[in-house]
């Protein structure tokens, strides 16, 4: 673990590489978005799964992040990079305070905490119409930019370049603080605190360390996705979106930073998956579809739209499954799963050899 | 309306709804009490309470009478349901990974409900179609009466099941020390999943009372889960006396807060005292769990 | 009556026992003795079905009982007084009796309440208390509660793992009466103890376990004899004899 593994950065590479010049515009917006979830997704790993607290409450941090810049950018005509630096200063601070009570709290309660505090920051940007728009949200942020080019020009590829580089960078700091010394320790120890504390590693700080580091990369993350999209609403606070990131990590195999990048794509990719199935006409599907379900063509549309509204479904069944099945994750899960097909393979061609040669 | 009759207009909708809140919390304590499990998809079953009772009376006409006790049938095999595909395949069992498989069931409730009901939200008729009752300028509902009469029988079936019933002390045996309760013979997996299928029972009925003259909507199974926390922790979890109690006050709290001091601000206030009760005293106001624990029934 | 072959039996991945073989014969007391983590609790555990063994039989009569579920063995007749008790904490004292014939209460309906005065018979201390919360008895009254709890349950084989932990004197003396009362009445024993003395008074057989393996085993008077367990289990006064 103490070499830089260099492997997953160079897979990660190519696949950018090969959609920066071949992917269509709306693929890279997506990406890009994935991107920013990304972001969030790595502080959550650190938090949920090296750090073993559990979260609900982080989209909060997101919005504070978004919330906060594009407030002082279009009202007080604050700069890009005062919005930024009051974005994750103040979603640091407001980590840092809830922290402290909050991080003293365990297993349910401080799920139930988190998620309160989420709740509460959500419906406060829902209710204080005149300063954050309510429902309606915040339009009209300025585009980010950099060296003077507007990153969101050229339908955005810089923006989406920039965000991955972001993600690249964040990933080198994570990983240096899981082989720091109360990074380890507490992986070592499977975040069994009172040992952590017998070695000498005061876990409560360390504790308050990453929550307020994930607290400010979410709120960097918002900033980010503001300045792109020039709009945020009190969605960006939800509750689904909070458990989405948990999820993202549970999926990733909650320890494990790569599987946590793996699922966020895949998860923030999912809804725009099941919206594309809707784009299928009836007339498209195969003749033993219908005659098998006996529906009309209507009928079948309307199945086909429903199609559409089954992510929150499918998030759900997502996390069922890979809870009871797949609780290593996505990474190290498909890994095991194809070591113990080759396995079994190897076993069969065994035997055949065997009964050939007899 | 004069200061008096706004309190007691606000007190009977305070306990209304704080009625339902003790209905989510008491279906939250008894999972947890077997299991050392939060569920954080209880409020989800209020929610498929509500609808599959608007399916009953308002679609097939079935009067409510008969409704209600088929729905909270339904809901006790949902819950049952739930327990043996969601909690019980789950090799090891750890705090997140229950707090994220409930989480997941609760997503996936919820986007079951969209699917079937829709994204808007249906209508429940009242129970009692009789003009309200009029005291000092208050205006009080029958419907409000009902609920509160519901919920008390409700909490006292509760109590006889746990204090009279075999079936309900081998549930708290179970929760007490599950070792003890298979050596006597006790089918601890079996009790698990009637833990499962009551608490569901118990979030039917909590869905049913809430809705009449009212409307549900697939999105309320978190405001339904967040207020059955809030009212589980402040009377101390698994607790069911301090649930009742702190139902009561969730509810008053909700609603003279809205009345008296911000109707905008009544969710984050409400929140805030969830807060403020985790950080000062996690153990409920009935003081120390062990204390707490012994009072349990 | 009771016959455990080659009973091996894990944690995980943690072997605790090593093939263990041990009889009961019906009427018998047996002893079985052994240092703290011999393995003792783990073979009760085996044999009661809370933690199902991995190698080896248990048999009840001719009856193949191995890894059975805990439900289905007390059906046969055996009950287990656990270590450390267990009791339900906030349950009354009747409660926690009656939960002991859990395992039969529909069939048995009428006849619970007559079992119910012969345990307060013989407990007339848990007849006053019978409307007090298990968690709130002396140590010593839970004691009598873990015991009339099983017997309850009607057994033929009851198991005692340490009944006399950390109770005091006077209080074990009262409560292994009453077992010896119970063994004459041709109630079979198999008693885990710590206090090799009080165990061997009772007994006519016993296994001596160590680390997972009888290392001896026969009849109470040759064991007593033996130098090994008298340095062992006997303890100071047998000090001096051993030097
Ligand atoms: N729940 C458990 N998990 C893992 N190991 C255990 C557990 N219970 C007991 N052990 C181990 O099994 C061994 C035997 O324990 P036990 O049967 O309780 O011994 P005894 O009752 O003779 O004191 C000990 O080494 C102990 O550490
Ligand atoms: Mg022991």
């Amino acid at each position: 673990m103490d070499r830089f593994d260099w492997k997953p950065f160079a897979v990660l590479s190519v696949l950018l590489g090969y959609l920066f010049v071949f992917g269509k515009l709306y693929t890279l917006m997506l990406l890009t978005r994935a991107g920013m979830y990304c972001i969030v997704t790595i502080g959550m790993c650190l938090l949920v799964g090296y750090a073993g607290q559990v979260s609900i409450g982080h989209a909060a941090f997101y919005a504070i992040g978004g919330y906060t810049s594009a407030i002082l950018t279009i009202r007080y005509g604050v700069p890009l990079w005062g919005g930024l630096v009051c974005a994750v200063a103040l979603s640091c601070a407001v980590a840092f305070l809830i922290g402290i009570p909050t991080l003293r709290l365990r297993g349910h309660y401080l799920a139930m905490a988190t998620l309160g505090f989420g709740v509460i920051v959500y419906s406060l940007i829902h209710s204080s119409i005149e300063f954050t728009g309510g429902s309606s949200g915040i339009s009209g942020a300025p585009p980010l930019t950099l060296f003077g080019t507007n990153l969101a020009e050229d339908g955005g590829i810089f923006y989406f370049l920039f965000v991955w580089i972001n993600v690249a960078v964040f990933m080198l700091l994570a990983g240096n603080i899981i082989r720091s010394r109360p990074g380890r320790a507490l992986m070592s120890i499977h975040g069994n605190e009172e040992a952590a504390n017998a070695a000498g590693v005061n876990t409560s700080a360390f504790k308050l360390k990453v929550f307020v580091l994930s607290a400010g990369m979410a709120a960097y993350a918002g900033f980010l996705y503001v300045h792109y999209d020039g709009f945020i609403g009190a969605n960006s606070a939800e509750l689904m979106l909070s458990v989405i990131f948990v999820a993202m990590v549970a999926v990733g195999g909650m320890a494990n930073l790569w599987g946590t990048l793996c699922a966020t794509v895949l998860l923030s990719l999912l809804p725009e998956f099941l919206r594309r199935t809707q784009k299928v006409k009836a007339a498209d599907l195969p003749d033993f579809i219908h005659n098998s379900l006996g529906l009309s063509d209507t009928q079948i549309f309307k199945l086909i739209q429903k199609f559409q509204e089954l992510d929150v479904l499918i998030y759900g069944l997502i996390i069922i499954v890979f809870m009871i099945f797949m609780p290593q994750g996505i990474f190290t899960g498909t890994a095991d799963m194809f070591r113990t097909l080759a396995r079994r393979v190897r076993a069969v061609r065994g035997k055949r050899r065997v009964s050939d040669a007899s | 309306m004069s200061l008096l009759s706004q309190i007691i207009q606000f007190t009977f909708s305070g306990l209304a709804n704080g009625g339902t809140y003790i209905l989510v919390a008491l279906g939250l304590n008894i999972i947890y009490n077997a299991t050392g499990i939060i569920n954080f998809a209880q409020g989800e079953f209020a929610v498929f309470g509500s609808f599959i009772m608007i399916t009953l009376c308002m679609a097939w006409g079935i009067p409510a009478p008969v409704a209600f006790p088929i729905t909270v049938l339904a809901l006790a095999g949902i819950g049952a349901l739930f327990h043996r595909t969601a909690i019980a395949p789950l090799k090891k069992p750890s705090v997140i990974t229950m707090v994220i498989i409930t989480i997941g069931g609760s997503i996936f409730m919820r986007g079951v409900a969209m699917l079937i009901w829709g994204k808007y939200p249906q209508r429940l008729d009242p129970f009692i179609d009789a003009p309200p009752i009029r005291f000092m300028d208050a205006i009080i509902k029958w419907d409000t009466l009902l609920v509160l009469v519901i919920v008390a029988l409700v909490v006292a079936a509760l109590y006889w099941f746990f204090e009279k019933t075999v079936t309900g002390k081998a549930m708290r045996a179970c929760a007490e020390n599950r070792e003890a309760a298979l050596l006597m013979g006790i089918n601890v997996d079996r009790i698990v999943l009637l833990s499962f299928a009551l608490s569901a029972a118990l979030g039917a009925v909590a869905g049913v009372v809430y809705t009449p003259g009212a409307s549900m909507e697939y999105g309320r199974g978190p405001y339904f889960g967040l207020r059955g926390f809030e009212v589980a922790i402040i009377g101390g979890l698994g607790n069911s006396v301090g649930a009742v109690l702190a139902g009561i006050l969730i509810g008053l709290f909700e609603t003279f807060s809205a009345g008296f001091l911000s109707p905008t601000y009544k969710e984050a206030i409400t929140l805030a005292l969830l807060l403020l009760v985790l950080f000062v005293k996690p153990s409920g106001i009935l003081g120390k769990a062990e204390v707490a624990r012994l009072k349990d029934f | 009556m009771l016959k455990v072959q080659s009973l091996s039996t894990n944690y995980g991945n943690l072997r605790v026992l090593h093939g263990v073989s041990l009889h009961v014969s019906e009427g018998e007391a047996v002893a079985l003795i052994g240092a703290n983590g011999a393995g003792k609790s783990t073979l009760m555990k085996s044999i009661t079905g809370l933690l199902p063994p991995r190698k080896g039989t248990i048999q009840l009569f001719d009856e193949n009982i191995t890894a059975m579920a805990p439900a289905r063995v007390i059906r046969r007749g055996i009950a287990l007084v656990p270590e450390g008790r267990k009791l339900f904490a906030t349950l009354t004292v009747q409660d926690n009796l009656m939960l002991g014939a859990y395992h039969r209460y529909a069939a048995d309906r009428a006849q619970l309440d007559t079992d119910l005065e012969r345990i307060y018979e013989i407990f007339p201390r848990l007849k006053e208390r019978r409307a007090q919360l298990a968690g709130t008895l002396s140590g010593g009254e839970q004691q009598m509660v873990a015991v009339g709890r099983a017997l309850m349950a009607r057994p033929r084989l009851l198991l005692l793992d340490e009944p006399s932990m950390g109770l005091a004197p006077t209080i074990i003396e009262e409560i292994f009466a009453v077992l010896g009362d119970l063994q004459k009445q041709g109630l079979t024993l198999l008693l885990v103890e710590q206090n090799v003395r009080l165990a061997f008074a009772m007994a006519r057989r016993a296994y001596v376990l160590e680390t997972g393996r009888v290392a001896l085993q026969g009849p109470v008077d040759e064991l007593m004899a033996n130098k090994e367990v008298k340095r062992a289990y006997l303890g100071k006064g047998y000090k001096e004899v051993w030097e």
